[in-house]
């Protein structure tokens, strides 16, 4: 898509024996832009970043790291910094050591090698613990020197697997933060696999929405919402409501009814409640802080609005329900 | 390129485990010669002899009965000690396996000697009995004898077969059982030796194929009064220097001992 | 009833098991010059006795020296082996890990025959270097079993890491793979030594009139006397061999200890 792009992935298939892991995935990231790869586990997420990595070998297709072909470049030589799941830290060395080793294997002279090391242990806040081995640091710590670890070497390209998965969730969304800060502050390019959608939505700059090996949006969380290309994306990032089209005007929702088939893809703040004598009621109310979600059953379905948190609805309630006609769309069924 | 790491290995394996084992077998084919160690040409005699002499057929048939023996009453004994190992708590378990270990700490050697120690016909065992006024038991260089030694050998194989076979058996199973009301005696009959029967055939082919290649037990434990096939192959090899038909019954003890395996993989592996 | 007859019989064969332990020790602390059990009186002389046997001091050192020898050859190919059949994708692994197992399975009567008879057929007159490669050949699929073991429980992402950080193979494995199971590898030198220290029926075989391994001279001794001084050999044997397994559960627990506080 992006001209010049970092990173280009054309048509990649990848397949263990007879199972198609990846079914012809096409993807670009620009330089410094952060993408997050988002789908259920299965989904083929960590093929493409293995194979991006070098660890398996595509069965077909493309992918060019600053405009040149790396199929034949073998994972030693692709200059890209990978953040594992398990944080693969090497349990016999301290943390200076561990984010060392990519510098001595470049050959990095010794002195150079210590003032990055120091550098990059400093970035991520762990200057004083540099001497412990990781059984001997948090979850947290240990998250940081790996990702010290794989920054150091200046990598073209940053792959994290799940990085956050094994934390706990004030730590996750701390770390989101300071991952996201860091990343921008250098400049790297990052790919990002996750299967938390607030994750990915949080901090990619775009979404690749993964399933049975395709991808099947890629978009900024923005757009994702607003226009996820069919049903079965806007279920699974949860973007809006999503109802059967119903026989002519039996609902209670003023709608205009698109024509045609499948399902009716509707915002959840594109949704007008006003209070009414009869009609649809309000079966359930979510208070979410700033905004209150309230559940509406109509004929068709449940409908679920956000409202902001003062709208003055009880459960029981009557409610007259309007939609403008342009934020009503048809979605296939994906 | 990626076998490569095991090249080492296979060359040393290749120079000498295949190549020993097949001059073995070329040797159990040549004929005896009494001047030349070994004979030239070719010949089935030597296998003849191992298989259809009756002194040699004893003898397979004595080696392999004092294997069966010695299995039975190892598979006796370990069965209580294996069962009251998994039901002790976890500081008496650890203990009682230690024991059923102690025998591997010891060399081969020096349990022969000390079994000969205790059962000699001037050993301590008929020691004690005599300062009972009883009267003194022949254990001294006969089967039983080597029969006890190789008990004492192979126990700690069956006992950590059966261990590792019932520590697997889901309790509950056995909960069931004494639910449905069956006593101590019928779930350990009905249910427990069921379930321990990997345990049990894993152990008893690692202890007869042990019992029927062992040495040194019986060679210090039977004086010379007691051959087996172990015995008779390091006869062959060092006094009477028949070196063919040594060779040749080499070979049946390395048939005997891997038919005994196919035969447990079989019927135990495959399910 | 049953849970005391269960003991009963339990505590039988304990008492069976550890009887001649505690006869040999007993033994050989005995003042008379027969083997006596319990021991007349006490007395370390047959300790003394051992320490002034040349024959058997020499048959100790060749026993050290073929048992250091033969751990550090079969680590020197088990090692590499154990490396090379950790890869999942190995085409016929499971075949090639029967193979490296094959000694295990092979009665040792029947490998110290085909290797005498072998010696001799290409003229190998090197008692020493013959029982160094026996011995080898007997506790090199202890070496691949733990060491491999080991590896197994490494995380695998562990090499790809490396790999990512720019580290070849040789790097790969001398800097990460193997120093994180050093203490599984210490265990398995251990155990290696304590097995080759111990063998019997090979030594026999292949043993030299000069080249004697103090279980072969323990054999050669039992066949004419019997006397407590044996029971002193014996009881040092068994002390020795306690202390080995003591040092191998330590170093294995060790390897558990630093590779589960990685996870």
């Amino acid at each position: 898509m992006t001209r010049g792009a970092l990173l280009e992935v054309e048509d990649l298939r990848v397949a263990y024996g007879a199972v198609t892991a990846l079914d012809g995935v096409s993807l670009s990231a620009g330089s410094g832009e952060f993408v997050a790869l988002l789908g259920p586990s299965g989904c083929g997420k960590t093929s493409l970043l293995r194979a991006i990595a070098g660890f398996v070998p595509p069965v077909a297709g493309h992918i060019r790291l600053n405009g040149a072909d790396i199929a034949a470049v073998p994972p030693r030589r692709r200059n890209i910094g990978i953040v594992f799941q398990s944080y693969a830290l090497f349990p016999h060395m301290s943390a200076a050591e561990n984010v060392r080793f990519g510098l001595d294997s470049r050959g990095v002279p010794r002195g150079e090698a210590r003032a990055r090391v120091a550098e990059a242990l400093g970035m991520v806040g762990l200057t004083e613990l540099a001497e412990r081995r990781p059984h001997q640091l948090s979850g947290g710590q240990q998250q940081r020197v790996a990702l010290a670890r794989a920054l150091v070497i200046a990598p073209d390209l940053l792959l994290l697997d799940e990085p956050l998965a094994a934390l706990d969730k004030q730590l996750r969304v701390q770390m989101q933060t300071e991952l996201r800060a860091l990343q921008r502050r250098l400049g790297v390019t990052a790919l990002f696999v996750t299967h938390d959608r607030e994750e990915a939505f949080s901090m990619a700059d775009r979404v690749a929405v993964l399933r049975d090996g395709r991808i099947r949006q890629i978009d900024t969380p923005e757009r994702l919402f607003a226009a996820p290309t069919d049903a079965e994306v806007a279920e699974f990032i949860g973007a809006g409501n999503l109802l059967p089209i119903p026989e002519a005007g039996e609902t209670g929702v003023e709608i205009a009814w698109p024509e045609g088939g499948g399902l009716a893809f509707i915002p959840h703040d594109r949704i007008a409640l006003a209070a009414a004598e009869s009609g649809p009621r309000i079966v359930a109310r979510r208070f979410l802080g700033v905004s209150v979600e309230l559940h509406v059953q109509t004929r068709t379905g449940i409908l679920r609005a956000l409202l902001p948190a003062a709208a003055p609805f009880a459960i029981g309630d009557a409610v007259r329900v309007t939609v403008a006609a342009a934020d009503c769309r048809i979605l296939p069924p994906g | 390129m990626r076998h490569l790491p095991l090249a080492p290995l296979l060359i040393f394996y290749a120079c000498f485990l295949l190549a020993p084992g097949v001059a073995l077998a070329v040797l159990s084919l040549r004929p005896f010669s009494s001047t030349l160690l070994v004979g030239e040409g070719w010949t089935g005699a030597n296998y003849l002899t191992a298989l259809a002499d009756p002194f040699y057929l004893g003898l397979l048939a004595g080696t392999i009965f004092l294997g069966g023996a010695v299995t039975l009453v190892t598979l006796l004994l370990g069965y209580p000690l294996a069962l009251a190992t998994v039901r002790a708590g976890p500081r008496l378990k650890a203990m009682l396996l230690v024991v059923a270990l102690s025998p591997m700490l010891i060399n081969l050697v020096v349990r022969s000697y000390a079994w000969i120690v205790l059962l000699g016909e001037h050993g301590l065992l008929n020691a004690w009995l005599r300062a009972m006024g009883l009267p003194s038991v022949p254990l001294d260089a006969n089967m039983a004898a080597v029969g006890i030694g190789l008990v004492h050998v192979t126990l700690p194989l069956m006992v950590l077969s059966l261990v590792a076979a019932m520590e697997r058996i889901d309790q509950r199973l056995l909960e069931a059982a004494a639910s449905l009301g069956a006593g101590e005696w019928r779930i350990l009959a009905r249910v427990h030796v069921h379930l321990a029967m990997p345990g049990i055939a894993t152990g008893s082919l690692l202890v007869f194929c042990t019992a029927i290649s062992a040495f040194i037990t019986p060679r210090l434990l039977g004086g010379n009064r007691i051959s087996t096939i172990s015995t008779v192959i390091y006869e062959k090899f060092t006094f009477s220097l028949n070196w063919p038909l040594g060779a040749a019954l080499a070979m049946v003890l390395l048939a005997l001992t891997l038919i005994v395996t196919a035969l447990h993989d079989r019927l135990f592996r495959a399910r | 009833m049953f849970a005391r007859l269960l003991a009963l019989a339990a505590s039988g064969v304990v008492v069976f098991l550890l009887l001649p332990l505690v006869v040999i020790i007993g033994a050989s602390f005995t003042t008379t010059a027969y083997v006596a059990f319990p021991p007349q009186g006490f007395t370390l002389r047959w300790y003394e006795a051992l320490l002034g046997r040349a024959d058997f001091l020499a048959a100790l050192r060749t026993s050290v020296v073929l048992g250091v020898l033969a751990a550090a050859s079969a680590a020197a190919i088990g090692i590499p082996a154990a490396i090379g059949l950790r890869h999942a994708g190995l085409p016929g692994r499971a075949l090639l890990h029967g193979i490296a197992m094959a000694p295990l399975t092979l009665p040792s009567i029947v490998t110290a025959v085909a290797l005498l008879q072998f010696y001799y057929a290409i003229d190998l007159d090197a008692p020493l270097g013959g029982l160094l490669i026996g011995h080898t050949l007997i506790v090199v699929p202890y070496c691949i079993r733990t060491v491999g073991a080991a590896l197994e429980r490494l995380d695998p992402a562990l090499m790809e890491a490396a790999e990512s950080l720019g580290a070849g193979p040789w790097r790969i494995h001398l800097r990460v793979t193997l120093p994180a199971v050093y203490p599984a590898i210490l265990a398995a030198l251990a155990f290696m030594f304590v097995t080759s220290f111990d063998q019997v029926t090979l030594s026999v075989f292949l043993a030299g009139p000069d080249v004697v391994p103090l279980p072969v001279r323990l054999y050669t001794y039992i066949e004419f006397a019997i006397d407590p001084m044996l029971a002193a050999a014996s009881a040092a044997l068994i002390v020795l061999a306690m202390l080995a397994v003591v040092l191998c559960q330590w170093l294995l627990g060790l390897d558990r200890g630093l590779l589960g506080g990685a996870e």
